[in-house]
């Protein structure tokens, strides 16, 4: 399988403080990588890095075989990476629905917009009947939904999840996680952030351990869980 | 009844006037937190313009008045891409900004006193005549002043609301980061709000020139009042921009009829003081938050 990214040796940081030091991770199209590890440990910075917000100070990343490091953030998204922010950054005056269609500004065509429209609103049907509503009105598991969807607008071939289901209720969280699986039956290759283990093994295909700014393992779901690494570094043991 | 018409429409013209002027610069905030104080100075730019284009080189209005236009455009675009720009990855951006166009606001006036003199000139592009309305005489360049100011007013707030390059702007005004995120060149987004500021600006100045005369400081009293339209408006509010404009023109008129001129300035910085006090985001707008 050919992968849809693949990071080599990335590094990244903060001003003068490295944060990121050498990550190495890849995987194929269509999966879903889940990424998981403590509090303060790089992910969100990983993923910023991969989207351009971060400058990259040494490595390469790869999106569907060609290099996207040091690309401007709208052409990185141009290519189809999607970041959904952490605490999703709705644009809180603006109705569901033009909170999908700013992030559908790039699409020349009317019906290409529509189109895309369609799938997001079959997808999160939610989202059809609060379409007019402005977006601060929303519950959070509402507001997570205008965030994956906008994510669906902007046209994202990979979508990059930072940690879909912090602040909400057990019961949303699973809704989030059935999009998620959805989306993953329907061939789409999405990297989420979770620092709940367990939630990111029920939909990974493959599961990334990260550790003070370093991937340490990489594997399926079920030998991941299994092994005594996870509670050292979420442990220190 | 003669006194009220002529308070209505003097009130309509000045309304008119700084509902132009105050929605360059409220834009520019909403959008890009730009308090931008070179605002005066583009009036005065536009304003010489038109003169130097109509008066001097004596070209019809219909070269004149686009020339000038581009000279707003112009002046918007440098501005963000000497000084804006540059300063933009500034943590105090939105400070230093200030102090950077008061410099912009002197170089501007400087070189328009050295160019045109600091003698006030008769703006040439002005509509001669009018006619009568109860006893009141109406000039046409009133009218038109009035005309163009509630066309341009609508059609922006149509394009801030209504088009996708005005979800655009809504969108980098809210959310910069989310904004970078959807694919937005936010780049873009600011140079065509500083083009359209500068735009407002030069219409706002060559209107304002023919209603007065041309002087290189003329554009401070029509900044000072853009100010307090879109502090009682509160900053950002392109809608209540215009209300509170209006609404500010037909009172200023009032206080100058009734009361005399010297209490009309007094008056509107009282309703700022009092503004500030009691309702700091401003008499339109439904919270503190809220962003274009």
């Amino acid at each position: 399988m050919t992968p849809i990214l693949e990071i080599a040796g990335l590094g990244a940081g903060y001003g003068s403080v490295p944060i990121l030091h050498g990550i190495n991770l890849s995987f194929g199209a269509g999966q879903v990588c889940g990424l998981v590890g403590p509090n303060g440990h790089g992910k969100t910075t990983l993923l910023r890095t991969i989207s351009g917000l971060l400058p990259t100070t040494r490595g390469q990343t790869t999106f569907d075989g060609e290099s996207i490091t040091g690309l401007p953030v709208h052409e990185i998204v141009g290519r189809g990476v999607i970041h959904v922010p952490q605490g999703d950054m709705l644009f809180g005056e603006m109705s569901v629905l033009d909170n999908l269609l700013v992030a559908g500004t790039r699409l020349a065509a009317t019906s290409e917009v529509e189109d895309r429209l369609a799938v997001v609103f079959d997808l999160l049907p939610r989202l059809k009947e609060r379409r007019f509503q402005s977006a601060f009105t929303l519950s959070g598991g509402e507001r997570r939904m205008v965030a994956i969807g906008r994510g669906l607008m902007a046209g994202g071939r990979l979508l990059m999840l930072d940690e879909p289901s912090l602040g909400l209720a057990p019961a949303v969280i699973d809704e989030i996680y059935d999009v998620i699986s959805k989306l993953s039956h329907a061939g789409q290759s999405v990297l989420v952030v979770e620092e709940n283990v367990t939630r990111a093994a029920e939909v990974s295909d493959v599961v990334a351990l990260m550790d003070h700014g370093q991937i340490v393992q990489v594997g399926a779901p079920e030998t991941l869980l299994s092994g005594l690494s996870i509670d050292a570094t979420y442990f220190g043991g | 009844m003669d006194t009220f018409i002529q308070i209505v429409i003097s009130g309509l013209v000045l309304g008119s006037m700084y509902s132009v002027s105050a929605i360059g610069l409220t834009l520019l905030w909403g959008a890009l937190n730009v308090l931008n104080m070179a605002h005066g100075a583009f009036l005065v730019a536009g304003g010489y313009a038109a003169y130097y284009f109509g008066g001097y080189l004596g070209l019809p209005a219909y070269v004149a008045i686009p020339g000038a236009l581009a000279t707003g455009v112009v002046l918007g675009l440098l501005v963000y891409a000497g000084v804006a720009r540059p300063l933009r990855k500034n943590a105090n951006f939105e400070t230093t900004v200030i102090i950077a166009t008061v410099g912009v606001a002197l170089v501007i006036e400087n070189l328009v006193q050295k160019g045109f003199g600091a003698y006030p000139l008769k703006q040439p592009l002005s509509l001669q005549g009018g006619f009568n309305i109860a006893q009141t005489f109406v000039p046409w360049n009133s009218v038109l002043v009035c005309v163009v100011s509630i066309v341009l007013l609508v059609l922006l707030d149509f394009v801030v609301r209504k088009t996708r390059y005005g979800r655009m702007i809504r969108a980098v005004a809210q959310n910069y980061e989310a904004a970078r995120l959807m694919g937005i060149r936010t780049g873009a987004v600011y140079r065509f709000v500083f083009a359209i500021s500068g735009l407002m600006a030069a219409i706002s100045g060559i209107m304002l020139s023919t209603a007065t005369t041309l002087s290189p400081t003329m554009g401070y009293d029509p900044m000072l009042k853009a100010f307090i339209v879109c502090v009682i408006a509160g900053l950002g509010e392109v809608r209540g921009a215009l209300i509170a404009a209006f609404a500010l023109g037909v009172l200023e008129a009032t206080v100058q009829f009734q009361l005399g001129v010297r209490f009309a300035l007094p008056l509107l910085l009282l309703l700022v003081v009092v503004t500030l006090i009691f309702r700091p985001q401003g008499l339109l707008r439904k919270n503190e938050a809220s962003r274009l």
